[in-house]
Formats: structure tokens, C-alpha cells, sequence
């Protein structure tokens, strides 16, 4: 208990570094962003006028603060070049990427935990090396490579599948297995390479001298312990989803957070941008308390020792 | 003094040659790729004698054509010869692999050294940057960085490099407070020895293998961040070849011409997968906690 | 005469090392009877554990019974299913392991970890399990036992953790209980406590093979000993017997090592020499490289058992044809 309080408090300043951190990044470029939203021949009582409404005219430390006081009553600003309130874009945006990562990370986790488990009891079989084939290409190729080809096969060329779109739950397929299969390759090695490790230890032993069989060893002793690594990889990988589902959003026109940012980045529109990030980074920052409580839930040691 | 050096030296007992030889009798796979990886640089440096095409000139009649003879990956859609393409955007890819994770890996084990060796409030306020840093999904934070620095190969390196070195620095941070514990190191101390020299005569190389590890495995990570801004439209900037910029701009013919980004984006695969086996293998023969295996 | 549960003769296993097949263990025969300790002694390395490992068909995959036989109740397991494994192991036979820190699950309450071979043999309720439990930890001195079923085993020191392993072996009241080292990670007290455990657990009927490197905590325990070396019995008597008039070269070199402290400070006696590698085993008797007795015949062939005296078995070419007479056949 006590050290979900100090993971809380630690992850409050973690998001508070990172509210400042990114607020410093999107204000130090030289020059007035507002003009350079606006191009060279915006008239320069307009530009004046707008900043003047972003309170850019007020010193960097003062804006900092009210920019916080916002985003803590949820007010992330108006985005300039779609002209809405933030929170309201990424309200709408947020549940399609919520559904995208959730179904991504279902996806990674069940069929890399599956695979490893699998191509660790039937180590060094065929089924065992086309696992770690597949994985290997999930580590290796692209998202952007991955999305583009399961596009063509299975929505261009057999026509089964959406090819882009929220439309259906059919639609996410394609973009959670895209998103999903690079997490999911190294949930399989971790699982496999784990698992082979933890069936050396001694205590794997006192099972079958108990009289398991070979899968009761497997499931009551071997796979909690061979978990725990894979547990740590899972916090990680939250903030790989998240950062996968930019391009993912992008090449299946998904309207998510992850392609609101990119379109921040592209309109150079600041409060969308900053809204975005921090939104995403929050979402990672959770996501990882989520994976230390698993932790604690499955390793007794760690609760004693911290 | 002397037995103090000679017990850090013989705490490193890996000379290259060592460890390439066990590299290439222990695991085929990483020698194979070191091959690989020897390959595609050499491709990158003799671009030129190695295609008769022009990487940036456009001859219009020949656009969209399918792998041939003469191209052999095909045309795109500007009827530029893809194969040269990618090798010119090889020097962009394996540049943008190595020069910032040396970068990073340079600040990384630095500033993990300072906040390992020095403790107290230099290493609270090291270790509590890397963690905002790491708290950021890497994509966003290099998206903002890009955003702030502008597009062009040199702010990709720049950005690439402010956002690996967090990790690094976790790394080499523990390291140093498990070396601190050593007898070298202690003995060192207990002669007077400064601490600089200290932690450049006896900690920092030290720590070479990991930082040869991490380094190995930081290339693949770098390069598939940079083919992901470019895929975006954020990293490289058009006319420059990147194999990242080709799969984006080939993308609007993929149904018809899916060579366009098919060769590419295999190239990444490659490069990435090699950076990748060359890693664990050198992990496997450099990290002692691995090597009792 | 008490009954025999464990009856193991001439077994051999292999180990394929590169290319070639060696054998780890060769021509081990010994019994173990119920209600009695038999030890089986040697330095590390000279296949105690194998032979440990072999009789709880807990080998590794690549090593193999080649020959031999291993009775259990009258019954031939060397080469028994998985099934039949899994009916006889922590049910009729168990074993405790040389390293209670590493021998237990430890994401797993030591009370569930006991539990799990009756609730595996016998079909019991939860509630009963627990029951038993709580027994068990009291006869074997676990302190304030309801309350360390519910702790982790990083919770308890090392000799608590051995009286788990060994509570989670007796549970199911075997007829044979393997202890492989069990007290080599353990301080002296604790040694002792748990050895006197265990020869209160053969009076209850159980036959224990108790596996040691130190002649000493043989002599403390056992009714009847066998002497391994390189892979082989070399001499086995009971445990009077062997300790007043050891035959074999090696026993007494073994005894001299362990003894030469009280008697003389002045200087250690030492066998010369280190155990042979698997690999480089003398074709002839295993010792013959750090025998000072050794003759001829040693280096080029395997000596036979030879039983000089009634009951008391050795390896060496210094008794041929002392054969006791009863036994010549």
C-alpha cells in the first residue's frame, strides 16, 4: 500500500516535469509562433490580437502557470487551425485510441504470451523456430511497413477487412494487429527465453519430486515466475503502444490522439500539440502504474524489500 | 598505484580481437549480420560506382516501372532508379543509426556516471531529468523535438540523440554504483586518487561493454525512429533519400506500385534486424551476468 | 530383518559430452531398508546427486539410464512413464534438495507449497490439507506453525526453510525419503537439528538414502554407507564397520582428511590429487591416479566388488581372491 502512495506522488512529479518540460520545448523557438502559424503576410495587428488571446505577451513563467491552472480544470486551450477546444478534440479523438491500444495490447500480450510459452516447451522444434521467426519480423519491420502490407492483403486484395476507418469493430483489426505484432514479438522472446530459464531453477525440481506432472509444473510453478520479467516489459511497452499508434492512426485514418498530434505538428498549432503530448504521456504514465501494481500483485519480495 | 591499475585492467579482460573471434565461433547468427552491417555501409560508401543512375534526377518517361534488368527494383513515380535510391538513402539511415546513439550514449553514460559516482542532489536532479524524459512515448517526444528544431537531417540527429540518452544513463548509473563497490576502486580511493581520474582511468572503461552493448542495440532503435518522422513527413526533408521519406512517398501508389515502399521498408528490416542479432551476440559475450550460461 | 524399499543395482547413466557418450555413474548397486539410513558418501562430482536424481527420475533429458535396474517396493522403475512417475514421486518416495533457498517456489506461501503433494495424491478438502499441514510443521519444530503456512519462503532463515522442504517430503508418509545434501547450506546447530530430525523420521518407518560429502554427518545418522568415487561404489559396510577398518584407499584417505585435525594440527593429510574429470576417467580403477597403493593391473582394469568380510563390499585390486568364504560363488 504504501508504495502505490510512493508511486503516485512519484508519477505527480514525473507529470509535473513533464508539463514543464514540454511547455519550455514548444515555447523556445525563436520567433513569434503565432506568426509563423500564420505566414509572411499575416497582418500584424491579427497577429498581435491572437497572441495577446494566448496570453503570449505575458512572461514565460507567468504563462506557465496559468497554462497549468488550465490543464488541471481540463482546459487545454483552443487549437488554432481547427479552431474547437482542445479537450474537446481529444475527447472525441480518445476513445478510438483507447480502442486501438486496448485491442493492441490484447492482442501483443495473449498471442506473444501464448507463443512463448508455446515455443518454450517445444524448444528447438519447428513450431518453436517459425515463432521466433514470426517475432523477428515483428521486432524488425516498421509499423508504417507492417500497417501498409496487412492493408493491401487483407482490405485491398481479399476484401475481408475495412481498409480504413472507426466505422466497426471489424475496422480495428487490422490497425491493432499492425500496432500490436512488434510488442508482441518481444512479449513472445521475453516469454520463451524467460520461461526456459525459470524451468532450470531448483524449485522446478521439488515440483516434479512432489509428483506434478509435466503441465502441472508448468502452470502451477513455472509460468507465474516466468511472468515477472515479462510483466516489467509490459510497462515499457505502454509507451511503445503509444508511440506505434501515431503512425498506426495515421496510415488507417484513424481519428485518434496520435493523429491529432501529428496533424499539431504539421498546422505548427501549439495548444493541441501540447495537449496531445501531455494527454499521451499521461496515458504511458498510467499505463506503467498499472504494470508496477501487476508486479506487486505477482512477486510477494518486492513488496517486503521496498 | 600500479596494482590498482592492473586489477581494473584485468577486471576488463575483452580485447576487440577476442571478442570478435568468440563472436564469430559462439554465434552465427550476430557474425552474420556483423557481415551484413560491414556490407550495407560499404554500399553506402561507393554508392556511386555501384549504379549508373542519378539518385536525385528525373526522367519522367521511365515512372512507376516494375523491377526489371534495368532497375532492378523499379522506378518512382518520378522515374527515379529505386536501387540507387536506397543506397544513397543507406547514408542517411546507417548516419542516422550510428552518429546519434553515439551521441547519446555519450551524454547518457556522462551524465550516469556523474549521478552514480557523485550521488546526492547531482544524481537526484540527473536521475529525476531521465525520468520525465523516459516518462514521454519516445515517438511524441522526438515529434516535439522536430517540431522545435525544424525539419533536415541534422535536427533528426539532434533529436534522436535528446531522446535516447535517458535510458543509457539509467544503465550506466547502476554500473557505476556496483563498481564503486569494487576493490580497484576503493583502493584507488584509499591512495588519494581524484575522482575524475578515477572515474576515467577505472570506471568509464569499465563500463565499455555495456556501452558497446547498449550502443549496438540503441542503431536499430534510431533508425526505425527516423524512418518513422520521415514516414510522417517530419524527419528528412524531400528531395534527400531516406529509406523512411521513400516508403512515404510511395505510399499513394501502393496498391499499384507497391515497390515503391516494399524495398525500402524491407531495407529497414534488414539493417534493423542485423543492429539487432549483432547486439544480444555481443551482450551474450560481453555481459558477465549472461556469460555463466 | 527390516524390509527393502529402494533396491538399486549395477545402474549405469550416460552423458553425451560433444560427440562422445559417457557414463556419469557406473555399476552403482546399494538398498535401502525401511526404518534404516543408508548414506551414500563422496566428493563433489562423483555422481551422488545423478544417482539421487536417477532414482527420482528427475534426470536431465540428455542423461539416460543404459543399464541396471531400480527396484522400489519390489517394483522396476529405472525406466517408469510420467504417469507412474508422477503416482510414486512426493506420494511413496520424495526428496529434499541440497539448497532450501533456491528449492522453493518463491512466488508461492510455504503452507500451499506442503499442501500441494497431498492435495495432488489424495483427494482432500482444503480445510484437512491445512489441518495436516499444521501437524506436520509441529512435528517437525516449526515454531508458531499457523502462522508460517501463510509466509513466503523469503520470509524464513535457512533451517526453517529446510524443515519446510523437508514437511512438504513427509507429508504424504513415503517409504523412501532422498535427502541430497540437506544440511551443507545449513550452519552447524541447525545440522544438527535437522539430522536428528531425520532419524526420528526413520523411526517412524521411513527408509532414508542421505547423501553427504562429509563422512562426519554420515557417522552422526546412518545405519549402512557407501563410498562413491568417480563415478562408482568403491567399499560399503555399515557404518561401524566401515569407520573402524576401512578398506579402500580412498575411504581411508577420506577419513585421514576428516580426522587428522584432532589427532595432529601439525599438517593436514591430503589425498593428492583432484577427482578425474567425466571425460578423463581411467580406463582401470577411477583412484588409480591418486592411489599411493596403486598397482599394475589398476591402470589398465576396472576392479570388481570383492567381499573380504561378510557385509562389507570393496572396489580394489588389493582384495583379489580375498573373497569371505560364505560369499565365493
Amino acid at each position: 500500500m504504501k508504495q502505490i502512495v510512493q508511486r503516485l506522488l512519484q508519477a505527480v512529479l514525473v507529470l509535473f516535469g513533464v508539463a514543464l518540460l514540454l511547455f519550455i520545448m514548444v515555447r523556445v523557438i525563436p520567433g513569434n509562433p503565432v506568426a509563423m502559424m500564420m505566414g509572411d503576410h499575416a497582418d500584424p495587428a491579427a497577429i498581435e490580437r491572437i497572441s495577446h488571446e494566448l496570453g503570449l505577451d505575458r512572461p514565460i513563467h507567468e504563462q506557465f502557470f496559468i497554462y497549468l491552472r488550465n490543464v488541471l480544470r481540463l482546459d487545454f486551450g483552443t487549437s488554432i487551425t481547427l479552431g474547437r477546444p482542445v479537450a474537446d478534440l481529444m475527447t472525441a479523438a480518445f476513445p478510438n485510441t483507447l480502442k486501438l491500444a486496448v485491442c493492441a495490447a490484447v492482442f501483443a500480450w495473449v498471442t506473444g504470451i501464448f507463443c512463448g510459452i508455446i515455443s518454450a516447451a517445444y524448444s528447438n522444434s519447428f513450431i518453436d523456430h517459425l515463432f521466433m521467426g514470426i517475432s523477428l519480423l515483428g521486432l524488425s519491420m516498421p509499423v508504417f511497413l507492417i500497417a501498409m502490407v496487412l492493408q493491401y492483403v487483407f482490405a485491398y486484395h481479399l476484401h475481408i477487412l475495412p481498409i480504413s476507418g472507426t466505422d466497426s469493430w471489424k475496422s480495428f483489426i487490422l490497425p491493432a494487429i499492425a500496432l500490436g505484432w512488434n510488442c508482441a514479438g518481444s512479449v513472445a522472446r521475453l516469454m520463451r527465453s524467460s520461461l526456459l530459464e525459470v524451468m532450470e531453477e531448483d524449485y522446478i525440481d521439488t515440483a516434479y519430486a512432489k509428483g506434478r506432472s509435466h503441465a502441472g509444473v508448468l502452470i502451477f510453478h513455472a509460468l507465474r515466475n516466468a511472468f515477472l520479467p515479462v510483466v516489467t516489459m509490459m510497462a515499457v511497452q505502454f509507451s511503445a503502444l503509444i508511440s506505434g499508434a501515431v503512425i498506426t492512426e495515421t496510415v488507417f485514418s484513424i481519428n485518434g490522439i496520435g493523429r491529432l498530434a501529428a496533424a499539431a505538428i504539421n498546422g505548427r498549432d501549439i495548444p493541441l500539440l501540447q495537449g496531445t503530448v501531455l494527454f499521451s504521456t499521461l496515458a504511458a504514465v498510467l499505463g506503467n502504474l498499472l504494470a508496477d501494481w501487476l508486479y506487486l500483485l505477482l512477486d510477494p519480495r518486492i513488496t517486503e524489500a521496498i | 598505484m600500479k596494482s590498482t591499475r592492473a586489477l581494473s585492467r584485468a577486471n576488463r579482460e575483452n580485447t576487440v580481437r577476442s571478442v570478435l573471434t568468440r563472436l564469430f565461433r559462439e554465434n552465427r547468427m550476430a557474425a552474420v549480420s556483423f557481415a551484413v552491417i560491414i556490407l550495407f555501409i560499404l554500399a553506402a560508401i561507393f554508392a556511386p560506382l555501384l549504379t549508373p543512375y542519378s539518385w536525385e534526377e528525373m526522367e519522367l518517361i521511365h515512372r512507376l516501372n516494375p523491377p526489371s534488368a534495368a532497375h532492378l527494383f523499379g522506378t518512382d513515380e518520378a522515374g527515379r532508379d529505386i536501387f540507387t535510391r536506397m543506397l544513397y538513402g543507406s547514408r542517411v539511415s546507417l548516419l542516422v543509426g550510428i552518429l546519434p546513439s553515439m551521441v547519446s550514449l555519450a551524454i547518457g553514460s556522462l551524465l550516469g556516471v556523474t549521478a552514480g559516482y557523485y550521488g546526492g542532489w547531482l544524481d537526484a536532479v540527473i536521475m529525476r531529468l531521465a525520468d520525465i524524459v523516459l516518462a514521454f512515448p519516445s515517438m511524441l517526444l522526438a515529434m516535439v523535438l522536430m517540431y522545435m528544431l525544424g525539419g533536415g537531417l541534422f535536427n533528426v540527429f539532434l533529436t534522436l540523440s535528446l531522446v535516447n540518452w535517458a535510458s543509457a544513463a539509467r544503465i550506466i548509473r547502476a554500473e557505476t554504483l556496483q563498481l564503486k563497490e569494487r576493490e580497484f576502486v576503493e583502493s584507488a580511493r584509499a591512495i588519494g586518487v581524484k575522482s575524475p581520474k578515477i572515474i576515467f582511468r577505472h570506471i568509464l572503461p569499465n563500463c565499455v561493454p555495456t556501452i558497446i552493448v547498449l550502443f549496438t542495440l540503441n542503431i536499430p532503435d534510431s533508425i526505425l525512429t527516423e524512418s518513422s518522422l520521415s514516414f510522417l513527413g517530419l524527419g528528412v526533408q524531400p528531395p534527400a533519400a531516406s529509406w523512411g521519406l521513400m516508403v512515404n512517398a510511395g505510399r499513394q501508389f501502393f496498391y499499384t506500385s507497391p515497390w515503391l515502399c516494399l524495398f525500402p521498408g524491407m531495407a529497414v528490416m534488414i539493417i534493423v534486424l542485423a543492429f539487432h542479432f549483432l547486439g544480444d551476440g555481443l551482450r551474450d559475450i560481453l555481459d558477465p551476468r549472461r556469460r555463466k550460461q | 530383518m527390516a524390509d527393502t524399499v529402494l533396491e538399486v543395482s549395477h545402474l549405469t547413466v550416460s552423458i553425451p559430452m560433444g560427440k562422445e557418450v559417457f557414463p556419469a555413474i557406473s555399476d552403482v548397486s546399494f538398498s535401502v531398508q525401511s526404518g534404516k539410513i543408508t548414506g551414500l558418501v563422496g566428493e563433489s562430482g562423483c555422481g551422488k546427486s545423478m544417482t539421487a536424481r536417477a532414482i527420482m527420475g528427475l534426470l536431465k533429458p540428455n542423461c539416460k539410464i543404459t543399464e541396471g535396474s531400480i527396484l522400489f517396493d519390489g517394483k522396476e522403475i529405472s525406466h517408469a512413464s510420467a504417469k507412474e512417475r508422477c503416482d510414486l514421486s512426493g506420494n511413496q518416495m520424495s526428496m529434499i534438495f541440497q539448497e532450501p533457498m533456491t528449492s522453493l517456489n518463491p512466488l508461492m506461501k510455504v503452507g500451499r507449497q506442503v499442501e500441494e503433494a497431498l492435495r495432488i495424491h489424495t483427494k482432500i478438502s482444503a480445510a484437512e490439507a491445512e489441518k495436516k499441514t499444521v501437524e506436520i510443521f509441529r512435528e517437525i519444530g516449526v515454531p508458531d506453525p499457523e502462522k508460517r503456512l501463510k509466509a513466503y519462503p523469503h520470509e524464513l532463515s535457512g533451517g526453517l526453510r529446510q524443515r519446510v522442504m523437508i514437511a512438504m517430503a513427509m507429508i504424504c508418509r513415503p517409504k523412501l525419503l532422498i535427502a541430497d545434501e540437506p544440511t551443507t547450506a545449513l550452519d552447524v546447530i541447525v545440522e544438527a537439528q535437522i539430522l536428528s530430525l531425520m532419524k526420528q523420521l526413520c523411526e517412524s518407518g521411513t527408509g532414508i538414502l542421505l547423501i553427504s560429502h562429509n563422512p562426519g554427518v554420515i557417522a552422526q545418522v546412518c545405519d549402512d554407507v557407501s563410498i562413491m568415487y568417480a563415478g562408482t561404489i568403491v567399499e560399503q559396510a555399515d557404518v561401524y564397520e566401515l569407520f573402524d577398518h576401512p578398506m579402500h584407499p580412498y575411504t581411508q584417505g577420506l577419513f585421514n582428511a576428516v580426522h587428522s585435525l584432532s589427532e595432529d594440527r601439525g599438517e593436514l593429510d591430503v589425498i593428492p590429487g583432484t577427482v578425474p574429470d567425466i571425460t578423463h576417467r581411467p580406463s582401470g580403477c577411477g583412484f588409480c591416479t591418486r592411489c599411493t597403493q596403486v598397482k599394475q593391473q589398476c591402470e589398465s582394469s576396472f576392479p570388481v566388488m570383492h567381499e573380504p568380510i561378510d557385509s562389507h563390499r570393496v572396489r580394489c585390486h588389493l582384495f583379489d581372491g580375498k573373497e569371505s568364504h560364505e560369499h565365493a560363488h
